[in-house]
């Protein structure tokens, strides 16, 4: 990965996971909208970088925007018909990934003519994005409610990590961590 | 609705029920502006506002009779063409008649996802059109509450003393972390 | 130009339209499995109630009352799901279950998905139900989770009716004994349990065809279930007129056999009370109202007293015999955190207006004391208006009412008396009391049934009294007061020499010379201290701080009359809220203060006996301080 892109994964990771952080309630519903935003983005990418001779500057913000709801719309759709529980926990959310903006600002890049490996990037970042989400929801279900899927590992439990407080809690460790890595592997590029 | 419901309601909206702080909406704009000062807070705030009361004028009576048990499908991209629409509406008429006011800060408004998820949560709480109104005027407030509280905790914080980790995002998130668990505590 | 125009509008009005469409196709894939996943979720819990279900179909019922949601017919025939939610239960917010009526019309089972209560209505519970058909009549309340059971039961009932009202089945009938039970909370005026059961005094009638009969709590009415092999009827009578009803509620007087309401008349008559309430020109506030038994010619007065130990109405039925004794106390409100205990409630029986068998009950003094003077109120109500005629106390009573108010140095803070008895050498003596804190001596001296009087010293004070409690000591014989007077010194430990050597040190430099206790109060001894700086006065107070402890405290005054020092021996504080003794600076706050003080240099937070002990102690003293001063 390239150097800025690096440097400012701490803050995609950030925009990205905006709309996400209320479903990061438990690991099964952050790992349903991580699959979500994955899809979501990159599906959106690759169909505005499809369309990028017949989107103009004007009307690029207006086109995402379409897109990423379309896109967003189906994933919601396609969720509530064939999981049902996940949809239960998530559905409400989905919509407003739809403006997320990580996903945007890769939907929207992906319409430009600079970049020219950005859907390869993008796969990337989701994937990271998706390991990053499912940490944190993994985080706030052990911590808040002592489970981890089916295993049930605490009896004793901080129930401040299932509501809000704790999801910006665990999303600040969260960024600070890749932040962390980031910068480690930065030096570690230098130091070559 | 009587007044002491419309109050409950407003109150709740800017406490309790912050849609930044409890609803995580919103926040990616705030870290964005935490730099600004007081005025321009209360202005995007101002605009915000704007955009949302427009958009839920528009969008209350489509899900009344358009959508509402019948055409669910086409929520999400109706509402988002709706902000769409709000957001260039309300930069068109802020740049036509009061051209000073702010500059670019209309893409940030409309991909705030406070806009849309306000619009959604309106929905899905079945609250009805005069309802809407006041929670929307609540997220307004609510927005400048915080992102003035935001800002002013930026400027004190020494950017030194924090580990090179944590600068930046984390911690933003951090304090939005106390600050929920401050208002938590009403709920 | 063109090109661009193109660009700007068409394409997002293409892209747009698109993705409706798009959304539309894919809306028409999902739709159909999302409804099914919806109805699956409904679903389930229905197939939880009724687990051998084929399939669930969805009625649209008219007529459903408030409470049912959904009806569900089971596609195979087995009978009906019924989802309830109710809001009657003691949070109000929505209980949810589902009700399993099978084809014999009896509930299968029943499924709680939501229970909200602060309360558990316990496991078996649900399973009372099963096997019930629509009158319920199995089916109890839990005692003490009263509004969460009975908010279930009658939506399970509401679950029946919906299915009856809309012809789906035909409700069961109800038994005679399940409709006479439900039909008395409206017609027959008495109390009722938490399980809605009628609560008074059943008895065996002799009248033909009587299936029960039970007299109202408060006795003035009997209810009567009367059967001719036919029909049933509920029979509310008072002894002189009556009430007939159907079990359905229905008046049913002109139907009802007149010969057998008469006999029904006549017996209740033998079992309630006939009261007639008689008009009070004046009451005591407790007194709340007097009733005359016609048939007994005794009375009953309601009381209800506020002076007990949480300050909330208790509330009694005092029955008065025609001898003007007590017949029963009945208590029907106690609101109390201790109980007084039946033997002190049946103490009272067979008490004249003197109650002098009734004790209080240690330890639950404010509540017992509240409701002997509540009974004392009643005899006072009807003694004062005339109606009886109050007994006479005897002088041992009017003795040991009178004692603490002029004896009140050897009481504790509790009430209770801390002396000894001993024999006296003065004839006429009944009783001689020494108080344990050596302070005071009190008799007991009679010269004849009708004279009686009680004296009191300290050795150097004497009073008398008589039993009506009148200061009598000017008109007493001076021989006997110093015949009592000598005795009392000789009873009293005299503390005057060691009281001395404390008085010496703490008065630094003086001399110190005992003088006559000028008052009968705390203070045991007096002193003159005598210094170069001028005269002082020490006092040696013993009053009762906590139960049986006395509080030995030295107070010395200056000739001004501000407290110049206060020592003692121990501040004994009570343990139970205060863990260490005498706290910091609290000598130094009293030092100084004089008569006008408002007492709360004497305080010590939670330690509210001590502190009293320490305030009286310190105004008994000003008190003495008033009279050698104002004797000089």
């Amino acid at each position: 990965m390239e150097d800025k892109y690096r440097k400012i994964l701490a803050e995609v990771v950030f925009f990205g996971i905006t709309p996400a952080l209320a479903a990061t309630i438990n690991s099964a519903a952050s790992l349903s909208m991580a699959v979500g935003i994955i899809f979501i983005m990159v599906l959106s990418t690759i169909v505005m970088r499809l369309m990028r001779k017949l989107v103009t500057e004007e009307n690029k913000v207006f086109v995402t925007l379409v897109v990423t709801a379309l896109f967003a719309s189906i994933f919601q759709m396609v969720t509530e018909a064939y999981a049902m529980e996940a949809y239960k926990e998530i559905g409400i959310y989905i919509a407003l990934c739809s403006i997320n903006m990580m996903v945007f600002g890769a939907a929207y890049g992906g319409a430009g003519y600079e970049e020219k490996n950005i859907v390869g990037r993008v796969v990337l970042f989701s994937i990271v994005f998706g390991i990053v989400v499912f940490a944190v929801g993994s985080l706030r279900e052990i911590l808040g409610a002592g489970t981890w899927g089916r295993l049930v590992l605490f009896s004793s439990k901080a129930q401040i990590f299932q509501k809000a407080p704790g999801a910006y809690m665990t999303g600040a460790v969260a960024t600070a961590v890749v932040a962390f890595i980031v910068k480690k592997s930065t030096k570690k590029k230098e130091a070559k | 609705m009587n007044i002491s419901e419309i109050f409950s309601l407003l109150l709740a909206c800017i406490f309790v029920n912050n849609y930044v702080l409890q609803h995580y909406l919103g926040f990616d704009s705030i870290y964005l502006d935490r730099k600004n000062s007081l005025k321009n807070h209360g202005r995007i705030s101002l605009l915000l506002t704007i955009v949302l009361l427009v958009a839920t004028t528009i969008a209350s009576p489509l899900e009344a009779f358009v959508i509402g048990g019948k055409a669910e499908w086409a929520r999400t991209l109706t509402y988002v063409l709706v902000v769409a629409f709000s957001v260039f509406a309300v930069s068109f008429v802020v740049k036509k008649f009061f051209p000073s006011f702010l500059n670019c800060e209309k893409v940030n408004v409309a991909l705030n996802s406070i806009v849309l998820g306000t619009l959604l949560l309106s929905s899905s709480n079945g609250l009805g059109w005069g309802a809407s109104y006041v929670a929307v005027i609540g997220t307004g407030l609510g927005y400048f509450l915080v992102s003035m509280v935001i800002s002013g905790i930026g400027r004190r914080i020494d950017e030194k003393a924090i580990p090179e980790s944590f600068r930046g995002v984390p911690i933003f998130l951090a304090t939005l972390a106390i600050m929920s668990l401050a208002v938590y505590a009403f709920a | 130009m063109a090109n661009k125009t193109l660009k700007n509008l068409v394409v997002p009005v293409i892209v747009v339209i698109l993705a409706f469409v798009i959304l539309a196709l894919v809306n028409t894939q999902t739709y159909p499995v999302i409804v099914q996943a919806r109805m699956q979720g409904e679903v389930g819990p229905a197939l939880d109630a009724m687990p051998n279900a084929k399939g669930f179909e969805e009625l649209k019922l008219d007529n459903l009352p408030s409470t049912v949601q959904t009806v569900y017919r089971e596609t195979s025939g087995q009978g009906y799901v019924v989802k309830v939610s109710t809001t009657e239960g003691f949070t109000k917010e929505a209980i949810v279950f589902y009700v399993a009526i099978d084809g014999k019309n009896e509930i299968q089972k029943i499924n709680v998905t939501s229970y909200p209560e602060t309360r558990e209505v316990g496991d078996g519970y649900v399973d009372t139900y099963i096997g019930e058909n629509s009158t319920l009549a199995g089916v109890e309340l839990v005692a003490g989770v009263t509004y969460s059971s009975s908010a279930i039961k009658n939506g399970v009932a509401a679950a029946f009716s919906a299915l009856v009202d809309n012809n789906l089945m035909k409700a069961a009938a109800k038994e005679p004994d399940q409709l006479y039970r439900e039909l008395l909370p409206v017609v027959f005026n008495t109390s009722f349990d938490s399980m809605g059961r009628a609560m008074g005094d059943e008895f065996t009638s002799s009248v033909s065809g009587v299936k029960s009969a039970i007299v109202s709590v408060s006795g003035t009415e009997a209810a009567y279930w009367y059967s001719n092999g036919d029909d049933n009827y509920a029979v509310i009578t008072n002894g002189s007129e009556s009430k007939v009803y159907t079990l359905e509620g229905e008046d049913a007087y002109s139907s009802f056999s007149e010969s057998v309401r008469k006999e029904i008349e006549a017996e209740a008559g033998d079992h309630v009370k006939s009261l007639v309430e008689v008009e009070l020109a004046s009451k005591p506030d407790t007194v709340m109202g007097v009733w005359r038994d016609m048939k007994t010619k005794g009375y009953v007065v309601e009381v209800s007293t506020t002076k007990g130990y949480t300050k909330l109405p208790i509330e009694m039925l005092i029955t008065i015999d025609s001898e003007n004794k007590v017949q029963e106390v009945k208590v029907t409100d106690y609101p109390e955190t201790r109980e007084v205990g039946e033997k002190f409630v049946s103490s009272f029986n067979g008490q004249d207006s003197t109650l002098s068998g009734v004790e209080l009950v240690s330890s639950v003094t404010y509540s017992s004391s509240a409701m002997k003077n509540a009974v004392a109120d009643a005899f006072s109500a009807l003694a004062d208006n005339g109606l009886i005629v109050a007994a006479k106390k005897e002088p041992k009573q009017l003795f040991e009412e009178l004692l603490p108010s002029v004896f009140d140095t050897a009481y504790n803070p509790a009430g209770m008396l801390v002396a000894d008895e001993f024999t006296s050498s003065i004839s006429g003596t009944v009783r001689a009391l020494k108080a344990k804190n050596n302070g005071a001596v009190a008799y007991w001296y009679s010269e004849g049934e009708e004279n009686n009087w009680i004296v009191v010293s300290n050795g150097e004070v004497t009073k008398v009294y008589d039993l009506d409690g009148k200061d009598v000591t000017a008109s007493f014989s001076e021989d006997l007061k110093a015949q009592y007077a000598q005795e009392a010194k000789a009873n009293v430990t005299d503390t005057t020499s060691s009281d001395i050597k404390r008085f010496k040190k703490y008065v630094a430099g003086s001399t110190v010379t005992a003088i006559p206790v000028p008052l009968f109060n705390g203070a045991t001894t007096a002193f003159e201290c005598v210094t170069e700086n001028g005269t002082y006065y020490g006092f040696g107070v013993r009053p009762y701080a906590f139960e049986n402890t006395p509080l030995t405290m030295y107070i010395s005054i200056d000739d001004k009359g501000a407290i110049y020092t206060f020592n003692s021996s121990s501040l004994y504080v009570d343990p139970e809220y205060f863990t260490h003794s005498e706290p910091e600076g609290y000598t130094t706050n009293i030092v100084g203060v004089t008569s006008d003080w408002t007492g709360d240099e004497a305080l010590i937070t939670g330690a509210t006996l001590t502190s009293d002990a320490v305030k009286d102690a310190i105004n008994d003293v000003f008190a003495c301080f008033e009279a050698i001063k104002g004797g000089n």
